[in-house]
Order: C-alpha cells, then structure tokens, then sequence
C-alpha cells in the first residue's frame, strides 16, 4: 500500500539525520586528530632544534594543514559554483522549449510543471541529454533557488508517461527534501580530508628507506593517515547518508505522484534495459552522487560505497508486489488506451481507495497457485458467487454439475471454502484475471454462454443482491467486452442514470435520499426524467453492463467528467464501502477512464 | 545568586524554545496559505479558459443557450468563492463553498461537452479542440496543486496538534486549517438545490 509513504520518509529522515551527526563526529574527531598531530610535530621539531611548544615552526605547521584543508574545500567549492549554462554544457545537456517541433518535449514540460506544483517548488530548468542512450535523469543546483533537472535521451525514449513523472518525482524529491546543498556541502568537506591525505603523499613520496627519514616523511606519513581514516569512514557514511536520500526520494515521488507502479515500473524498466543507467560520457563519475540510479555496475565492495540502494530493494520498498503485478499484466494484457490518450490523467485508484483499505494489486499467492488453468477461474468465478450464498451451496454445486461437469463443481465449492476472504477482497482483480485466460482460450460465444450461466446461478436462490448485480455485470462486461458503437445523448443520459441509481443503493441511502441524489446529479446533465432503478427489476444486470456499454461509446471528455462527478459522489459520505469500491472500479475500468485523484 | 543565574538560564532556554516552536507554526502556516494560492492561480486560469470556450462555441451552439448560461454562470459563482476563498484560506466554511460551486462547474462542464459531441463541426474546430486540451491540462494541474494544499495543512496541522507545540498553538491562536473538501452537509447543498 502507498499510504504509509509518510510514515517512511519520517524513518529515513531520522536515519539521515543521524548518519549526518556521525558525518560530523567523524569531522572533528579527525580534526582533533590532526590538531594531535600538530603537537606531535612540534615535539618532532623541538627535539632537533630544542625549541618548546608554540615554536614558529609549529604554528607555521598547523597554518599550513589548515590552508591545506580549506583549499581542498574552497576548490570543489568554486567548482560547484558553476551557472546553470555552464553545468549543463559541461554535462553535454540541451535545453527543453515549449515550442519546439517534436511532441515528447513539450509534454515532458508539462509533466516537470505538474511535478512543480506538486513539490511546491519553483519550476526548474529542464535539460536532455542527447547523446546518453541509459535511462537515468540527476538535478542539479545551479542558483539559491534555482534548480535544474536533466534527463537522457535514453529515459525520453524507453520511458512512458507516467513512468517519466516518477522519475521526475524522484528528482523533485531531491530537491524538496533539499538533498543538493547537504550533499554539496559533505563533498566539500570531503575534499578537504582529500587534500589533506594528497598533500600527506606529496610529502612523504611513495617509496620510503629505513635510512633517511626526514621530519617532511614524517609529516607525510601523519597526513596520509589521517586522511586516508578520514576519507575512508567519511566516504562510508557519506554513502549510507546518499542511499537513505535515495529512499526518501523515492518515497517524495510517491507523495507528488501517489502513483508508486510509475517510479516501480521506471526501475524495473533500467533492470532490463542493456544500456541500463549508465552513461557514457567522462562526467560520469562526477555525476554518480547526484543521479537517480547508478551510472555504472560495480563489484562487491563498491555496494559500502554505492550512494544508490539495490533496485529491487527500491521497487519493493515503494511498491510491494510490483513484480509479481507485472509478471501477471504481461500475461493478462488487457486492451486500454494508447499514452497519448491518457495523457493527463496521473491520478490513482490508492488515493480513492485508501481510505476502504483495499489494496489493488494482484491476487494473493495462495489464490494464484489454486488457479492452474481456465477450467480453475471458472470455478473461481463460480465460487465468487457462491460465497454470498450463504446455506445454499450445494443448489449452487448442483446446478454447475449439471451445467458443466461435476469436477467444476467440486472445485468451486472447495475454492468458496478455503478462500472466502481472498475471493471477495480480490473480486475485480480476479475477475480480470479469469477474463483474460477465458479470452486467450476462448471465442466470445462460449465466453458470452459462460456469463449467461453464471447468472442463471446467481438467481437460483431466489433473490439477488447488489453485490452479485455488480459482480455479474463486471464479469459480463470482462467477458463479453463492450461493443464500441456511437451512442446518442438521450442514451448517455439514461445510463448515467442506471450508474447513479446503484450507486446510492450502494451507498445504502434511504429511498427519499436516494432520489433526491440522483434527481439533483442528473439535473446536472440534462432535464429529462429518469426513473429510479431497483434492484427488484429483474434485467438489473443486463441494464448496468448496457448502460456501461453505452457510456463506453461516448468521448474521452465526456467519460472522465462523468466518473470524476461520480466519485465526488461517492466521497460525499466520507466512506467507500466494498460495494462502493467495485462499482467505481467497474465504471473506470469499463470505461477507460483512471479514477480521479481525489481529498 | 547561583540559584538565580540558574533559574534565569532556564527561563531564557525556555523562551528560546517557545519562539522556535512559534515559528515553525507560523513557517508552516504560510506553506499552506501558499498552497492554497497555487490552487487558486491554476483555478482563475480555468476561469479564464472557459468564457473563451463558450464564446468559441456560441457560434454553434445557437440553440443551447441554456447550458451556455448554466456553464457561465456556474463558472461565475466559482470565480466569486474562489475570490473569497482566496482572502481566507483558513476559512473553512469558504473553502467548502468553493469546494462545494467547484462540482457545480464540473457538473456543468460535463453537460457542456456532451453537447458539444451531438455538434461534429464544433468538435471539429481547432480552437475547440486547443481549449479542451488546455482545460484538461489545468485540471490536472488544479488536482496536484489541491494535493500539495493537502499534504501541507496536514503537515502543519501535525506540527499544531503534537505536545508541546499544542500549548504554543493554543496561547497564540493557531487554528486547524481545512482539507479542501466538502464537510458540512450544509454546503454541499447548492449543489443540488441549485440545479433539482
């Protein structure tokens, strides 16, 4: 579930926090190590020339590892200091326009906007580079307030929206959560110790005899160790310090995002792209610390060192059951709208359905392996009725033996035992799931006969509830697929009218409530009248899967109004009921529509 | 004479720490005031776009003028609250007017562009299709910018109500600033009673 993405980005904020209090016990520990070694030479010099503690030379010799210190720091300093202009061309990046010919570039402006305002920070300069053909993307300080944000073409050309807008989260993470300057400000303190520990070789030469060694060799000898404690346990920390950022990043993106599969899918994507995150020019090193991902593959010893966590510890932290959702979306490929279609519609299933504590990934594994094969998800379909026929089962077994074979029966009756839970938690995925074995195996005919025979069942005892209404007309609409074909207003307006009718029955509202409510919506839309549907009329099925055929007709404009009406209307009560929850599952997903991103 | 330098360090300490909670609450106070003006300027863009989108339409649309008047002036409404909205963000009742007029107008632009699908030409027109493209660019945005208003006033609503802050907010009056939601069953009235 994303929704705990708060409660992480507080326990790796802490974490940080403490690695940087490390950082900086390490700093003056080394500090004061050096100021140790300043009177050690002092005692070096005093005994040859028998000269007592604040002799010239001493201070002249802590002046000096003090100069050292802050050069080493000053340089990379100045160096960091560089313009936008002058970062970029260094890195090889080129500027994104508005108005430029091709259509990729303006919608990767739109998104970095949205991102913008989801972060609440400033819009950032947005660069490409053109020639890195790995998918990776860095930002950069280039002012006081003033950030950039550079991807490769690589990322622009394998990436698709919405994994784009979590790889652009992930760099608004950085920096919302202000990383670059804390990061800056570590370098340069770890330039400094890098000084000392070069200015420490340059003194004392590499190759030292026994025979001849001059107080400058010693002097080398301290600084070199210093500086190479210094640099190796500050290196180590700085590491661990970069790769919680990484995770607090990544968690930033599922805040701006609340879309975790679009970051997930962008890492899964570099796993099994062979360029990967590499890049191939000579900045490469300099732009380790700042890059999404790693820039090149290294060994054992380089993961203490590596400023970047493990991308599948990555994935699974934001988005657990990623891969096994993948694995099964590759096998159940559904048709849905082109990127270009949905462009625009980042918004997610989570946030609405957070608050009904549903999670809307996969199936759950146990139920996976019961459903080896098509003869199996027919059963399970069947056993998804059966579960609200509480007492009744075996009329229900009976008549599936009857109608197919007994060893369907047996097996739905089994599935309805053992997974009651799983079956109703699950219903929409499932469903799914079934839907596409059916359909790779199956012509529509038998699949339409299924449906048909599902739903002689689901009367068998007499009565029907909503739940089963909306259960057989998702399985209907599944299986059988809507027909695409123009639809007239007058149609529209009947249909949203069925949706709307069983939504308040869903939302268990009183008659008098309820025909207000729907009086009030559709008033909304047009001045005819339409009646209340009940859920006494006996083609309540056959109405709602038509209805959700009709409004399938009707242009994209048209369909994402109406389903973000109806969710307003569904939130209006402040709670989502399971039945609440597969309704408004079934009309976006029916009608091509993602769920709106809602409070 | 110990005890009191004692006793006068413990106060300044304390007063040291009073002032850095204020100003925390006041930082985030203004995070989510800021917050909610970038809803508003990607709002008053919406506002912008949609007379230019009926006027583009009149030329078609001669008939309709019912929808037309129904989509102006739902968008007027919301211009009005989102004006008010803007002078109070931490009013909640003003906020919820706005929330409650801003599903009015998507009640209204819904109608409106089931009309326009009845009118091939009108869908047809380059100028309809650049505005509809824009509106839905700015109701993304719009949805991101009520995100960000969100995340803030529960971050500053956190730091408000946690011990010790609680007492800092209490003496100095820092109210609880609203989500950007329906919440009285009042406001969400209009809504209905408007257009049954």
């Amino acid at each position: 579930m994303s929704g705990n993405f708060f409660a992480r980005q507080r326990t790796v904020r802490r974490q940080s926090f403490w690695l940087l209090v490390l950082f900086l016990i390490t700093l003056s520990v080394l500090s004061a190590a050096l100021a140790l070694a300043a009177g050690l030479l002092t005692w070096v010099f005093g005994q040859a020339h028998g000269n007592t503690w604040l002799a010239p030379q001493t201070l002249a010799v802590a002046g000096l590892l003090f100069l050292i210190v802050l050069l080493g720091c000053l340089f990379r300093a100045l160096e960091m200091r560089k313009g936008t202009d002058a970062l970029a061309q260094h890195f090889g990046a080129s500027p994104v326009r508005r108005n430029r010919g091709s259509r990729a570039e303006p919608e990767l402006l739109s998104l970095v906007e949205e991102m913008a305002i989801a972060a609440r920070v400033p819009m950032p300069d947005v660069r490409v580079m053109p020639r890195e053909r790995g998918i990776n993307a860095f930002a950069a300080r280039a002012g006081d307030d003033q950030y950039m944000i550079v991807l490769t073409q690589g990322a622009l050309d394998h990436l698709d929206r919405e994994e784009l807008q979590g790889v652009v989260a992930h760099e608004f993470g950085h920096i919302a959560n202000g990383d670059l300057p804390l990061t800056m400000r570590m370098l340069v303190a770890f330039s400094g110790l890098l000084a000392v520990h070069q200015v420490g070789r340059l003194l004392g030469g590499d190759s030292v005899s026994r025979d001849n060694i001059s107080p400058a060799h010693v002097v080398g000898g301290f600084l070199v160790a210093i500086g190479s404690v210094g640099v190796l346990a500050s290196g180590l920390i700085r590491a661990a310090f970069g790769r919680r950022r990484e995770l607090l990043a990544d968690d930033s993106a599922v805040q701006f995002t609340r879309y975790p599969d679009g970051l997930a899918s962008a890492l899964d994507k570099v796993r099994s792209h062979p360029q990967g995150s590499r890049l191939s020019g000579y900045y490469a090193g300099e732009l380790a610390h700042l890059c999404l991902l790693p820039v090149a593959s290294g060994g054992l010893l380089e993961r203490w060192f590596a400023v970047h966590p493990p991308l599948e510890t990555r994935i699974n932290r934001i988005s657990p059951g990623f891969e096994r959702r993948r694995r099964k979306d590759a096998e159940a490929q559904q048709p849905s709208e082109s990127l270009s279609a949905s462009m625009g519609y980042a918004a997610v299933t989570e946030d609405v359905l957070g608050g009904a504590g549903i999670d809307p990934g996969g199936l759950p594994d146990a139920l996976l392996i019961a459903l080896p094969d098509t003869a199996a998800y027919q059963a399970a379909l069947c056993a998804l009725l059966m579960i609200h026929f509480e007492g009744k089962r075996a009329l229900f077994a009976q008549a599936v033996a009857l109608n197919s074979s007994r060893a369907q029966a047996q097996q739905a009756l089994t599935l309805a035992e053992k997974f009651p839970r799983e079956l109703d938690h699950y219903a929409v995925e499932l469903i799914r799931a079934a839907a596409a074995a059916m359909v790779a195996e199956q012509d529509q005919a038998a699949r339409s006969e299924f449906a048909a025979q599902l739903k002689k069942y689901a009367r068998l005892d007499g009565s029907m509830n909503l739940h089963e209404y909306v259960l057989l007309a998702l399985i209907h609409s599944e299986l059988c697929g809507a027909p695409v074909a123009p639809t007239s207003d007058q149609d529209s307006y009947q249909a949203m009218g069925v949706v709307v009718s069983l939504l308040t029955e869903a939302a268990g509202y009183p008659l008098q409530r309820r025909e207000d409510t729907l009086r009030g919506f559709m008033g909304l839309y047009g001045d005819g009248h339409v009646p209340l549907l009940s859920l006494k009329d006996p083609d309540c099925v056959d109405k709602l899967a038509n209805a959700l055929s009709v409004l399938h007709g009707q242009i994209r404009p048209v369909r994402d109004s109406f389903v973000r009406h109806v969710a307003t209307l569904v939130l209006e009560d402040g709670h989502i009921s399971s039945l609440e929850k597969n309704l408004l599952q079934l009309l976006a997903s029916t009608l091509a529509v993602r769920l709106p991103r809602l409070l | 004479m110990s005890s009191t330098v004692v006793l006068l360090i413990v106060l300044v300490a304390l007063a040291l720490f009073v002032v850095s909670i204020y100003n925390k609450l006041v930082a985030g106070r203004n995070d989510f005031r800021n917050a909610f003006s970038q809803i508003d300027v990607q709002l008053q863009r919406r506002y912008e776009l949609i007379p230019n989108l009926v006027e583009t339409a009149k030329g078609y649309l001669k008939h309709e003028n019912e929808t037309l008047t129904a989509v102006v002036e739902a968008r007027n409404e919301a211009a009005a609250r989102a004006k008010a909205a803007a002078a109070h963000p931490e009013d909640a009742a003003m906020v919820g007017k706005l929330a409650s007029a801003e599903s009015t107008l998507s009640g209204a632009m819904g109608r409106f562009s089931m009309l326009v699908e009845n009118y091939p030409e009108l869908k047809a027109d380059q100028t309809m299709q650049n505005l509809f493209d824009e509106l839905v660019t700015t109701d993304n945005r719009i949805s991101f910018a009520r995100q960000a208003y969100s995340d803030a006033v529960m971050q500053y609503n956190i730091n408000r109500e946690v011990f010790p802050a609680n007492i800092v907010a209490g003496i100095f009056n820092f109210r609880e600033a609203d989500l950007f939601a329906i919440e009285e069953p009042e406001m969400r009235k209009p809504v209905r009673v408007s257009f049954a």
